[in-house]
């Protein structure tokens, strides 16, 4: 029996960031992702019912970063690698690349059998500069070969509410999840939001736990969650250094991610409002992920944060 | 071998609900359900099946998911619940709830600390056309700020169907309420009391009857005991359920769930599967034109005690055919196994195999 939560994941899925740039080209080669998930499946059946089994069954792929449908036969590699290691594959896409209903429906039959879940990203801009017409014909073509659909749209200070989106009958003839959220990197001092919505003080009990996973990102460095890419204090190892039982074998074992884990960075918010340097904390946040951001990318915060042994420690390696 | 795993462990605990939607396809009310009746899942009963469900191998996932009826009706228990499921290990534990216990801000805040503080890390709040005849919109805005402002994350549960969207229903939030928040919509059903109140010209029938479910099972226990391998309208059947609560455990039910052939058929080839059977039967004729989906026909079928024992009659014959071609053509093979032994690949599932797994 796992000694970490029985046989409860730590990680909600197994994460692959493609790169930067939601609409680019990948910045990892096919290979070297299709590796990365053959080491991930390999990990996955040697680490069953042992005290490193951290992954649920079957295990979620979350593919992420640049856009997927950019290189469409490296894309069938990597989804073909990931059902060899019995992955359920949820795909983060925009409408960029859909020019017609015909490019969408042929696109889509192809994967069909091979996507659990597509995520369609977007936002105001998208659809100024794409009208609504590409979201109708990609959803559209996911409900003809039934793949299951979410929506995410991300909205800035004094944007408005993408209630178009959620008329469309595409959206409502059947099954669908939307998610409208504040853009990351918003008006971090919140002046444009609207009164009321932004909270003096992260959630006391927004926990990560739901947000968790083993990230992946070009040249193997691991993150507990896309929000964390690219903060070295968040950086779990890498994988091209080290074998992928090492980094989940400290992540597990390290106290301050377990507390992020069950409780979220409330305490963080705790430790910098008593420390010398509250006044760098936000008049408001948006999120608990945003507080957390914050903290980390302010040298000051982020030093008290480190003061308390709050910022996992893999300094040194790769 | 295909084996069988479950995400949530689903605890409906009260058939009872404040509300008496037209589209609920439990039938829920405050007298309880139309067709299950008035049901209640004692605290007792329902820890003992979170501290076994905590132990079960097939219950892959790290959830445990309180619903009705509406099961805030017994506040203090749902903090019973909910400690108790955190206390057992899991770490996603919430409920579906219509809100109606949000009075204001300030009851709402206090209560989601409290559930919070409980262990609760989520809800599903129901909101549709439907409900609101019951439930005051202003009630689901002041439950969506005090999940915020907790860190409880929220999902609001809609419906849709032809003529009622999903803009009509969201128009009195303001549009910074719902950042933040999931919307999981759905096609309203002909299911339960949907069956008899929603006009098929208000339904959206989708694609047919393709696909199966054996990727989103949740072992469900409804409030009279009996389980089930999902929530979606198998629940509302006696047909379908694999024991009860009451009687054995839930390690036992579960063993009975895996090696029910008719259970394993609808899981793993899926409901649409059973069309021609259930027309080579000489029951064609109470199938319906069409159907909304799996789930409505997973669910017309097996209220039907006729027609769903004579599906399990069909494939208990079937099982034991395979298993007595399977015990022959062993005795006829050569110690050594060779050309007449039956190729292992194309041996059909069978209980006892998946038993001894």
């Amino acid at each position: 029996m796992p000694l970490f939560g029985g046989h409860r994941s730590y990680f909600g899925a197994v994460g692959l960031f493609l790169g930067n740039g939601s609409t680019a080209s990948w910045q990892i080669p096919v290979e070297k992702a299709c590796e990365y998930l053959d080491r991930m499946g390999e990990f996955q059946a040697s680490s069953a019912a042992t005290e490193l089994a951290c992954l649920p069954i079957p295990t979620g792929l979350y593919v992420s970063g640049a856009e997927p449908f950019a290189q469409i036969d490296d894309l069938e590699r990597l989804l073909d690698c990931a059902l060899r290691n019995r992955m359920l594959a949820e795909l983060v896409t925009t409408v960029s690349w859909v020019d017609s209903q015909g490019t969408a429906n042929s696109v889509i039959e192809r994967f069909a059998k091979k996507v659990h879940l597509l995520t369609v990203v977007t936002s105001q801009a998208d659809s100024e500069r794409y009208g609504l017409a590409r979201l109708e014909h990609l959803l559209g073509a996911l409900r003809e070969f039934d793949i299951n659909t979410s929506i995410r749209c991300s909205i800035g200070p004094g944007e408005p509410f993408p209630r178009e989106v959620l008329a469309l009958e595409v959206v409502n003839c059947d099954t669908s999840v939307i998610r409208v959220e504040p853009r990351a990197g918003a008006s971090a001092d919140g002046a444009e939001w609207p009164a009321g919505y932004l909270l003096p003080a992260p959630p006391r009990y927004a926990r990560c736990a739901e947000l968790m996973g083993f990230v992946i990102v070009p040249g193997g460095d691991v993150y507990p969650c896309s929000s964390g890419i690219g903060f070295s204090q968040l950086r779990l190892g890498n994988i091209e250094a080290e074998p992928i039982e090492s980094v989940v074998r400290r992540t597990m074992a390290d106290a301050a991610l377990r507390k992020l884990h069950d409780k979220g960075p409330y305490y963080l918010y705790e430790l910098c409002s008593e420390s010398a340097d509250s006044a760098r904390l936000a008049a408001g946040y948006v999120s608990a992920c945003q507080f957390h951001r914050h903290v980390l990318a302010d040298p000051k915060l982020a030093a008290v944060a480190a003061s308390a042994n709050t910022i996992n420690p893999v300094a040194g390696i790769g | 071998m295909r084996t069988m795993f479950f995400n949530t462990l689903v605890l409906e605990t009260i058939d009872r609900c404040n509300a008496r939607c037209a589209m609920c396809y439990q039938a829920a009310g405050p007298r309880g359900s139309d067709i299950r009746g008035d049901g209640h899942l004692s605290l007792d009963v329902v820890k003992r099946v979170i501290d076994e469900a905590a132990d079960l191998p097939e219950l892959t996932g790290d959830r445990v998911h309180v619903s009705g009826g509406e099961s805030f009706l017994n506040y203090q228990e749902m903090l019973a619940i909910f400690h108790h499921a955190r206390s057992a290990g899991f770490g996603h534990v919430g409920a579906t709830t219509n809100a109606f216990w949000a009075l204001d801000d300030a009851v709402a805040e206090r209560k989601c600390g409290e559930l919070a503080a409980a262990g609760v890390t989520y809800f599903e709040v129901s909101i549709d056309f439907w409900h609101l005849p019951y439930v005051s919109v202003e009630r689901v805005r002041c439950l969506l700020r005090a999940m915020r402002r907790t860190g409880l994350r929220a999902t609001l549960r809609t419906l849709s169907s032809r003529t009622h969207h999903l803009p009509e229903l969201l128009q009195t939030f303001q549009e910074h309420e719902l950042l933040q928040v999931v919307i999981g919509n759905g096609r309203v059903q002909p299911v339960g009391r949907g069956a008899l109140t929603i006009p098929p010209s208000e339904i959206y029938y989708g694609n047919g009857v393709e696909g199966s479910c054996d990727q989103q099972l949740n072992l469900t226990i409804t409030p009279n005991g009996n389980v089930y391998p999902c929530c979606a309208g198998a629940d509302m059947t006696e047909s379908l359920s694999s024991g009860n609560v009451h009687n054995e455990t839930l390690a036992d039910i579960v063993l009975t769930m895996r090696t029910d052939q008719l259970i394993r058929q609808i899981i793993h080839r899926g409901t649409g599967e059973l069309i021609p059977v259930i027309q080579q039967l000489g029951y064609g004729d109470r199938l319906l034109d069409r159907y909304s989906g799996i789930c409505h026909l997973c669910w017309d079928v097996f209220k039907d005690n006729e027609l769903a024992a004579a599906l399990r009659e069909h494939y208990q014959n079937e099982q034991f055919e395979m298993l007595a071609n399977l015990v022959a053509a062993a005795m006829d093979a050569p110690h050594t196994g060779g050309p007449d032994a039956p190729d292992p690949d194309s041996v059909p599932e069978l209980s006892s195999v998946d038993a001894a797994e």
